[in-house]
């Protein structure tokens, strides 16, 4: 067989296991995306109720006062958009990198369907005022089961491949995906079992909440996002990742370290002084592991920085990664209470939280989507304009949202401080950045409506039929 | 038949080979194998040496008893002074007053004490600003209408006796409270003492009072007025342990007291 014909046969497999990936794939997509305009409008809508609490205030729109505007909003972000997106990418790359094709779709759509029910009941039960107040587990307690066994069909579904798979080295982002296989039940089940099922003593329930938000982040949704930013840019380079021993203790650090993080941001609460100090050695500890997956793609992508420029998915792959490592080296900083008190019981919380689930991980599924929807539907993206206006909007809108809501925290966490000064001043302290962050969730509110338009239209055929890709600035027609 | 299948397989094969996204693809990657740098080791051991000092600082020995780091010191600064506003005793007690009316007297006679309908006002009421016996008898005991306050008649409504809600403390709160915000009356208060003897007096009524019932109009409630209302220096201290009822008996915090 000559190189031609085996390039061919490749192109030919490819081809095939995109076809047979595409209901699922874009299934989970349009979903995730449908859930993610829903939920950055509830964060706009939230974020004017934060300092204007009149705002849309008639009365059968009682569910969008901000204790429940705000759950809704996480909620949704979280497993209506975030999750569902890291099942789709996650289901691609899969296929591709296990070479084998998607059989059996209908087990996942099945889970797919189950999950968006589990969600919307869950966004619905907050509005009704059945939320449980946690953080990122708002959804009235009936609903985990649901996501749960929804999660498991898909882990299932997964495994499978990758028992499937042509024999051969398994790639670094396999690894990942199998990670978040196992981690999210986990974490999950044990969070949900001592906070609902079994609940202990309140401030158990809170460091559990703490400690389930953190492995949330660094145990679904960084090795999600991770798969996918270890897949992509050696992928749109052509050329292998730097070093596989970096990769490695990436990953195996993460797998360590992950779940011993998030009780640290409770530190001079009322538990015993080591669970602190325990989780903020893990995210101190972390910096290594993110050393090493930052050294990583950094050295692949060297003296390649023009693609940034040109591809959609290495701009937004690129940038994400970016966001993760300053969410990393904030974390550590913060771990230590002369940064840590002013960010633990104020906006910057959300900072974190948005730094995490939007810097990082939505902007590096934006990428991967970029990629891969093309290759499901056969056409290209209409316009790289459309993909230009949605990363300046986006990454503009959330760089705001997490300056603004930073800065913010540490000015209302110091009038905090001021135990003698009356608890009016902590709010107005905090009161002109919380006004720049409606402006930063409007930009990011219309960079994700263009995001749903331009996907729509792809999903419906309506893409150029062309052979060049939507790329970004000067449109040259390379391939 | 065969023979067309496999014509539309050869024409598909040949449009993906030509048009599909997947031609212009690069390869799938693959993990090189450069070596590790030294100074990414060199960086490893400086956070594994800050982790070490850091968990060693502060997991005080992993005691699930200890809840504070060590150097901690619980409670306020020695130098602290609260910026709260300070209350003189006369405060205290016109805010206590203030809370019994907000939680009983509220719903009929309103915040402004202009009372709605057929409840009588308490603003520029004679029943206020005059004699102290008669408005503790409608206190404790109620009153059936009718009744002219300020020049206007009032019939249809009953006021229910509250001497079974309220405490001798209480009633003489809101007494001086009312006294104070809708009379104007705030030289004199009333005592707990002279509300028990009202109620010694009247309280054992079962009905509630009709207008001709009520004591005169100059009859005034017979008691001391507190040592804090008449020792009026402003050599005030601060006292921060009232509970913002209580009238002190001793005269430790007496101060100038402020018209509402």
């Amino acid at each position: 067989m000559t190189d031609d014909k085996k390039a061919d046969e490749d192109i030919l497999r490819r081809a095939a296991i995109d076809r047979s990936a595409r209901l699922p794939v874009l299934f989970f997509f349009t979903s995730a995306t449908v859930w993610l305009v829903v939920s950055v409008i509830l964060g706009f809508i939230q974020s004017v109720k934060f300092y204007a609490p009149g705002f849309l205030d008639a009365p059968w729109l009682f569910f969008l006062n901000y204790g429940r505007s705000n759950p809704a909003f996480m909620g949704a972000l979280v497993y209506g958009w975030a999750i569902q997106a890291g099942i789709g990418v996650a289901i691609w790359l899969m296929a591709r990198l296990c070479r084998a094709e998607v059989k059996n779709p209908l087990t996942l759509l099945v889970a797919g369907h189950f999950w968006n029910i589990g969600v919307l009941i869950g966004v619905v039960g907050i509005f009704a005022g059945y939320g449980t107040s946690m953080e990122w587990m708002a959804f009235p307690k009936a609903v985990w089961p649901i996501l749960l066994s929804a999660y498991s069909l898909v882990v299932i579904w997964l495994i499978t491949m990758f028992l499937r798979r042509e024999a051969g080295d398994v790639y670094i982002s396999v690894w990942y995906v199998l990670g978040a296989c196992f981690w999210f039940p986990w974490i999950y089940i044990t969070a949900n079992v001592f906070i609902h099922v079994l609940p202990g003593a309140a401030v158990a329930k809170a460091a559990t909440n703490a400690w389930f938000l953190s492995s949330m982040i660094f145990l679904v949704l960084v090795p999600l996002g991770l798969a996918s930013a270890y897949y992509f840019i050696p992928k749109i380079l052509g050329r292998p990742v730097y070093s596989s021993q970096l990769a490695l203790i990436g990953f195996w650090g993460l797998a360590i370290l992950g779940g011993w993080t998030g009780i640290q941001k409770l530190m001079g609460g009322p538990l015993p002084v080591w669970m602190p100090a325990v989780s903020g050695v893990a995210v101190i500890l972390m910096l290594v592991p993110i050393l090493a997956i930052a050294i990583n793609h950094h050295m692949t992508l060297k003296g390649n920085h023009s693609l940034v420029e040109t591809s959609p998915t290495m701009r937004f792959t690129a940038v994400g990664t970016l966001a993760f490592t300053f969410f990393c080296i904030l974390s550590a900083l913060c771990a230590f209470f002369s940064l840590g008190k002013f960010t633990q019981i104020s906006q910057t919380t959300t900072a974190f939280q948005l730094l995490a689930v939007y810097g990082f991980f939505s902007l590096t599924m934006f990428g991967a989507i970029y990629f891969i929807v093309p290759r499901l539907v056969g056409c290209e993206w209409v316009s790289g304009s459309r993909i230009q206006q949605h990363f300046w909007f986006s990454t503009y809108g959330i760089a705001a949202l997490v300056g603004l809501h930073f800065i913010g925290g540490i000015w209302q966490s110091s009038a905090y401080a001021q135990f003698d000064a009356p608890l009016e001043n902590a709010v107005s302290a905090g009161r002109p950045y919380a006004i720049g962050v409606s402006v930063a969730w409007a930009s990011i509110v219309i960079s994700n409506l263009i995001f749903l338009y331009h996907l729509g239209l792809m999903v419906l055929r309506l893409g150029r039929r062309d052979e060049n890709p939507a790329l970004l600035g000067h449109q040259h027609h390379a391939a | 038949m065969s023979k067309n299948n496999e014509n539309r397989d050869y024409e598909h094969k040949q449009s993906v080979l030509e048009h599909s996204s997947a031609r212009r693809e690069r390869k799938d990657p693959e993990t090189g194998f450069e070596p590790l740098s030294l100074w990414f080791f060199s960086i490893c051991v400086l956070v594994l040496l800050v982790g070490g000092g850091y968990l060693g600082a502060k997991s005080a020995g992993f005691d699930f008893g200890r809840m504070q780091v060590s150097g901690y010191k619980a409670g306020t600064p020695p130098d602290f002074t609260p910026a709260g506003p300070e209350l003189s005793e006369y405060d205290k007690y016109y805010k206590g007053g203030e809370a019994v009316y907000k939680a009983v007297c509220n719903g009929c006679h309103q915040a402004n004490g202009s009372g709605q309908g057929q409840i009588p006002p308490l603003v520029e009421s004679e029943w206020v600003e005059q004699g102290t016996e008669r408005m503790a008898q409608i206190i404790i005991n109620g009153i059936r209408g009718p009744i002219t306050v300020n020049g206007a008649s009032f019939g249809a409504q009953e006021m229910p006796a509250q001497k079974g809600a309220l405490s001798d403390q209480r009633i003489a709160q809101v007494m001086t409270y009312v006294r104070a915000k809708f009379g104007g009356i705030s030289d004199a208060v009333v005592t707990k003492e002279m509300v028990a003897d009202a109620r010694n007096r009247h309280g054992s009524r079962v009905a509630q009072y009709t207008v001709g019932e009520l004591a005169g109009e100059d009859a005034m409630l017979p008691g001391e007025q507190p040592a804090w209302m008449s020792a009026d220096d402003e050599s005030a201290e601060s006292d921060e342990s009232g509970d913002g009822g209580e009238p002190a008996v001793d005269d430790k915090a007496p101060e100038s007291k402020e018209t509402k």
